[in-house]
């Protein structure tokens, strides 16, 4: 607990562009656990239903805060799609924390974290995402 | 073309802890609580849980099919809520519906009960 870093300061903080290679093989063996009906449909385009693979880099986001894992509670998540990802090419995607309140709960005490992600292509912004997450503080 | 309201897909889900290694594989999160059944109880869960986001890609994945079907045009937005754990293994029922906006639609997870565990509500826009 000493090392939970959540203050307001930290709302705007900026992580490292993370690149993820978009493979034909990544990607259909993400369509086969998650809809194996849709693996044949795959083309060129990257489907919607994979882009939680690409995870936001939330786990370094957490280490970085000194949030433990067993302290969260994931509650939200709003994707916007403005452009296609593209197979066989690489993304990127930047996180920012977007913003951090404190309230009481029936949880207890607890942070409402939000996390935002751009991932774009060449350049491209293809998808936005905010994810929102509960840390309880004890 | 369907009603506001209308349900317009259902489907059972049957998932086991097998499932949840390979979600793990492909997806990178590799949190134990998923398919660790010590880790998950040392967290005070009574046991694996699937992953939230396992079960958003299983719902856009089908709203990608039913929008189809229904000609809604190209999705926009998704807003996905979690409500309730899924103990894994289990059996839930995947729930496509219509609200009564006419350019989007609704999926839910339900468990045994009926109780709502995820909600995603998907916006469309004209091609």
């Amino acid at each position: 607990m000493e090392s939970l870093n959540l203050t307001r300061e930290i709302v705007g903080r900026r992580y490292p562009a993370r690149r993820n290679y978009l493979s034909d093989t990544w990607v259909r063996s993400f369509a086969q656990v998650v809809c194996p009906d849709s693996a044949g449909e795959i083309r060129d385009e990257v489907p919607e239903f994979f882009i939680p693979a690409l995870r936001d880099g939330p786990f370094e986001i957490f280490n970085d805060l000194g949030v433990e894992l067993k302290r969260l509670l994931h509650v939200s998540q709003e994707y916007a799609y403005s452009g296609a990802l593209k197979i066989n090419d690489w993304a990127e995607s930047v996180s920012t924390i977007s913003d951090l309140k404190e309230k009481s709960s029936k949880l207890g005490s607890i942070y409402i974290l939000d996390v935002k992600t751009v991932f774009t292509q060449n350049q491209k912004t293809c998808v936005e995402s905010l994810m929102r997450v509960f840390v309880r503080r004890s | 073309m369907a009603l506001n309201g209308d349900v317009l897909s259902t489907q059972e889900w049957k998932v086991n802890v097998t499932d949840l290694v390979r979600y793990a594989w492909v997806s990178g999160d590799i949190n134990p609580i998923h398919f660790n059944q010590a880790a998950a109880e040392e967290l005070g869960l009574p046991g694996t849980i699937v992953h939230g986001l396992f079960a958003h890609a299983k719902l856009v994945a089908e709203l990608a099919r039913v929008s189809r079907e229904q000609k809604l045009g190209k999705l926009v937005q998704t807003n996905t809520k979690f409500a309730s754990m899924m103990p894994a293994p289990g059996t839930y029922t995947l729930q496509v519906s219509r609200p009564g906006d006419a350019a989007s639609l609704v999926a839910k997870v339900l468990n045994g009960e009926g109780a709502l565990c995820v909600e995603v509500r998907a916006s469309y826009a004209p091609v």
